[in-house]
């Protein structure tokens, strides 16, 4: 079941303290986070997190594809050994 | 990997009595199992060209040429299956193959080595490179020109610049 429209989205309100405070000192520094349950909003993309998965900080910048979203999604808890094969990746900006 | 040969996939199991066998493909594409020609076994000394005929829930049917009974098929399972690296199509700028980054040595910009190169990984919030700190310690970096500006595979290098995290303020584990 989704969430009533009314309530707005959950955000716990430290984090809107941290955003504002590393967007004002634009410094490329990482947000360390434990909210996993927070959901991403508009005022957070270009910045990083350190999403923590119970053990170290998985880094998540968001961009405006993730508004929405939760941030616990994108920094996994249970770690996963694959095969390297032919996969393949691209250094971003 | 052995060498310079990468492991695409891996026999898993038989299917029928025809010979075909099931393969576990470890390729971001399956169907690329057959795209490099023939394959060969971990020690290199048997080759297998192979032809997808199905599928068995995530497991390929695979027909493998000479194998057409159950017995000759039975004695490949649990074999791995290898491409040369040289056999892999070049890439974009930017683009690096797994296999060609992890194992590399990571150094800060003084050259201090900081560790190696464990894995890459992709959650959905962009790339992930993994660096393994001589204390044993794992530590993730986005893999983006900010966080690894130089990378060197004939040198079998790279330069990261390790995350700096913002000032712990209010917050810090007193949700929830």
């Amino acid at each position: 079941m989704t969430r009533s429209v009314w309530k707005g989205p959950f955000v716990d309100g430290y984090l809107l303290k941290k955003a504002e405070a590393a967007r004002a000192s634009k410094r490329n520094e990482v947000i360390k986070i434990w909210s996993r349950r927070s959901t991403m909003l508009p005022q957070f993309v270009g910045l990083t997190f350190g999403v923590h998965n119970g053990h170290k900080f998985i880094p998540v910048l968001v961009t405006e594809d993730m508004i929405g979203h939760k941030f616990g999604e994108f920094a996994p808890t249970r770690t996963f050994y694959g095969h390297a094969a032919d996969k393949k990746v691209q250094r971003g900006e | 990997m052995t060498e310079d040969r990468v492991c695409l996939g891996a026999i898993v199991g038989v299917h029928g009595i025809r010979g075909e066998v099931k393969v576990k493909s470890f390729s971001d594409n399956e169907k690329n199992l057959t795209r490099y020609g023939a394959l060969s076994n971990e020690r290199g000394d048997k080759t297998f060209r192979l032809k997808i005929v199905g599928r068995s829930k995530e497991l390929l049917r695979v027909k493998i040429e000479g194998v057409d009974d159950r017995n000759t098929a039975e004695p490949l399972v649990g074999t791995g299956l290898y491409v040369s690296r040289d056999k892999l199509p070049s890439l974009a700028e930017e683009e690096f193959y797994h296999t060609d980054l992890i194992g590399l040595e990571a150094r800060d910009k003084s050259g201090t080595v900081v560790g190696k190169v464990n894995a890459l990984y992709n959650f959905g919030a962009g790339d992930l490179i993994e660096i393994k700190t001589p204390q044993g310690a794992l530590e993730m970096l986005p893999f983006t020109k900010t966080y690894v500006p130089v990378i060197n595979i004939k040198e079998q290098f790279i330069i990261v610049e390790m995350m700096q995290f913002a000032a712990d303020g209010e917050g810090a584990e007193n949700e929830g």
